[in-house]
């Protein structure tokens, strides 16, 4: 065997310039299929920790996806809004350890605004309870005072000190300014990977500020109350969005869920973030099976590449399968020969690919945190994407066998004279 | 000849597929020990067909071939390519050689294959690299080819190192299948010099298979294919 594996590496590096052109492709395959797998654990660990810490997330009623679509991810646009009085009520009750109230509804270039308390920056926490923690500055405390997440101010440019001009609703053609009521930013988040670091954070007084005077979504013409008279006005905020809610017993969520839902002041809602979550990953997870689908086929293409560069070279290997056969190979030598050289490029091709995989998760780590919030730990090796290696190693064995079985057919049939 | 021959072939008949007539159709053929026997017919008689047979590589419908007294046609296929390298050393007429190995490593695939071929290789002193260079050295071919690639050899020189190949281990039964027909009529003669003289040394029979009646003058037996099977002249199919 030792003999044959001699042959076999001889022959492959005779063909070196194929081959080398075979394994690359089959490295490159196998660095996206795990690639893609490490970048799907990825996401969906990072959105399945968009908030932890937050036992209930609580709105007026409408379907759990949905609340929890504008309360963590701060998409879309609630249909009803909560009073304010019952946000009161229910941060009042005795079980509930802490609130953190959310008002949606305006937007900076885009990136959504929300309306909250500090209690935000202390009570909210994601991924495996991780707090929130301020790259530069700290939490507002002026009335415009405006707070950016990370990518918000990465993206925009926006320092420290600058002046923002919040838009009304989500923003697009036609929407109205707030530009008669500039903020200032006086704190950055750092990077968290959720929906955090695309808001932009201002109190709950602050919302009802450049909104006073408006009615019906639009401001009163002729009506504006400039900057510095709005604190003469009483800037309680009517209604909420939605809340955040922690216990001081997590025990006790069942309770306090249904206690909410039988909320007798107006019909409320609340669910457990980390059931609705894995409802809505339901919903978005397809994209990412379709693209280990899609990964999986480029693998395919590659051991297809092999099988076929390796079948067409047959036909000038047929005099040197004859010398072997001269010389005592039998058929099961040959079928070792071929197959020996599938393992060989496809091992190679494999190895390759993990190197790749594990140089571009090093290189790429640090943007993709910072970037996507995508958290990939590049040594960090997955049963899944052992099985998925051992996947690629078998089928590329088991389609070496494709030209291994040809060879053999051809070596028999012809014995000591190829019949070209 | 009183021995055993060293091969002995009785009612051999071979058909490519069973429609078609047979290839070969061998009433009784047989070569001694030591022999040197020239088999010669045209293109197409049956050559390539009988000498498959003779290797062990096909395997006749009917007949039986005994090669030192073992019939090869009752064996299984890997004692077939087994039995095949111990006791036979083959020469082709043209591409003889393994284009990725040097030519040391050429001549000495028959010992990768046969224990039995190796051990006799060591049994004429030293190691194998030094028998199959001083095989190469009595075959005329300079020391400062043997490291060389075998693609930049010219013919003349692949044939001589694929006798060198046949001879090592001094497997008893040489086949040449016309391997003097890709050289100039000079080199044909110097060639078969050097080949009859390594067989000589070594003990071996020599099956000489050619279309070339003028080589045949330095054997000790002259054999027309067509007169030995009924049925030479079908060719084998087309592939």
């Amino acid at each position: 065997m030792t003999n044959l594996a001699r042959l076999a590496l001889r022959s492959a590096w005779n063909r070196r310039l194929t081959l080398a052109l075979i394994v690359c492709a089959i490295a490159l395959s196998v660095t996206m299929l795990l690639g893609v797998e490490r970048a799907r654990v990825a996401a969906r660990e990072g959105f399945s920790q968009a908030v932890s810490g937050s036992d209930l997330v609580v709105g007026a009623r409408t379907s759990p996806i949905q609340l929890v679509l504008y309360a963590v991810f701060h998409l879309g646009e609630a249909t009803n809004n909560m009073l304010w009085k019952s946000e009161q009520v229910i941060a009042a009750d005795p079980g509930i350890a802490w609130v953190i109230p959310l008002s949606l509804g305006d937007s900076l270039r885009g990136f959504p605004t929300l309306g909250t308390t500090t209690a935000f920056f202390e009570h909210f926490k994601y991924g495996l309870r991780v707090p929130l923690e301020f790259g530069e500055g700290r939490p507002f405390s002026s009335l415009f005072d405006a707070v950016l997440g990370a990518q918000v101010a990465r993206q925009l440019g926006y320092r420290l000190g600058d002046t923002i001009i919040l838009t009304h609703g989500s923003g697009g053609i036609g929407s109205i300014e707030h530009s008669d009521k500039p903020f200032t930013i006086v704190g950055i988040l750092k990077p968290t990977g959720t929906p955090v670091d695309r808001t932009v954070f201002v109190s709950l007084e602050a919302i009802e500020a450049i909104h006073l005077g408006w009615q019906g979504g639009a401001p009163l013409p002729g009506f504006t109350i400039p900057s510095q008279y709005v604190r003469k006005f009483d800037l309680t905020p009517k209604t909420i969005t939605a809340m955040l809610v922690g216990l001081r017993n997590r025990a006790g969520v069942f309770r306090a869920q249904r206690a909410i839902n039988d909320f007798a002041g107006e019909p409320l809602m609340a669910v457990l973030p980390g059931v609705a979550l894995d409802q809505l990953w339901q919903v978005v997870g397809v994209v990412e099976k379709a693209l280990l689908v899609v990964s999986a086929l480029v693998v395919v293409v590659g051991i297809a590449g092999m099988v076929a560069s390796v079948l067409a070279s047959l036909n000038e290997r047929r005099r040197e399968l004859a010398i072997l056969r001269s010389v005592g190979a039998g058929p099961r030598h040959i079928v070792a020969l071929l197959g020996i050289e599938a393992l060989l490029v496809t091992g190679a091709g494999a190895a390759l690919g993990v190197v790749t995989l594990l140089g571009l998760s090093l290189v790429l780590a640090p943007m993709l945190a910072s970037r996507f919030g995508l958290s990939v730990d590049p040594w960090a090796w997955s049963a899944n994407e052992s099985l998925l290696l051992a996947a690629v190693a078998l089928a590329g064995i088991a389609a070496g066998l494709v030209p291994a079985y040809r060879a053999c057919r051809l070596a028999l049939a012809d014995g000591l004279t190829p019949r070209l | 000849m009183d021995a055993a021959p060293l091969l002995e072939a009785e009612g051999v008949s071979y058909r490519w597929a069973p429609h078609l007539a047979p290839a070969v159709e061998l009433e009784r053929f047989a070569i001694g020990a030591g022999e040197r026997v020239f088999l010669h017919g045209p293109s197409g008689s049956g050559k390539s067909t009988l000498l498959g047979i003779f290797g062990g590589v096909l395997v006749p419908q009917r007949g039986r071939v005994r090669i030192l007294g073992s019939d090869i046609t009752a064996l299984g296929a890997s004692r077939r390519d087994a039995f095949r390298v111990d006791h036979i050393g083959f020469i082709f007429q043209q591409f003889n050689l393994i284009p990725y190995l040097s030519v040391v490593e050429n001549v000495l695939l028959p010992c990768r294959f046969s224990r039995r071929r190796r051990e006799r290789a060591l049994q004429a002193g030293g190691n194998l690299e030094a028998q199959s260079k001083r095989l190469l050295a009595e075959l005329d071919l300079d020391v400062s080819l043997h490291a060389r690639g075998v693609t930049q050899l010219s013919v003349g020189q692949q044939q001589r190192v694929a006798a060198a190949r046949a001879l090592i281990g001094r497997p008893e039964l040489i086949i040449a299948d016309e391997p003097t027909s890709s050289l100039d009529a000079e080199r044909q003669q110097g060639f078969l010099d050097l080949l009859l003289a390594e067989c000589e040394a070594s003990g071996a029979a020599l099956l000489f298979v050619s279309h070339d009646r003028r080589l045949a003058a330095r054997f000790t037996r002259l054999v027309a294919l067509d007169e030995i099977s009924v049925a030479a002249g079908v060719k084998g199919p087309a592939p």
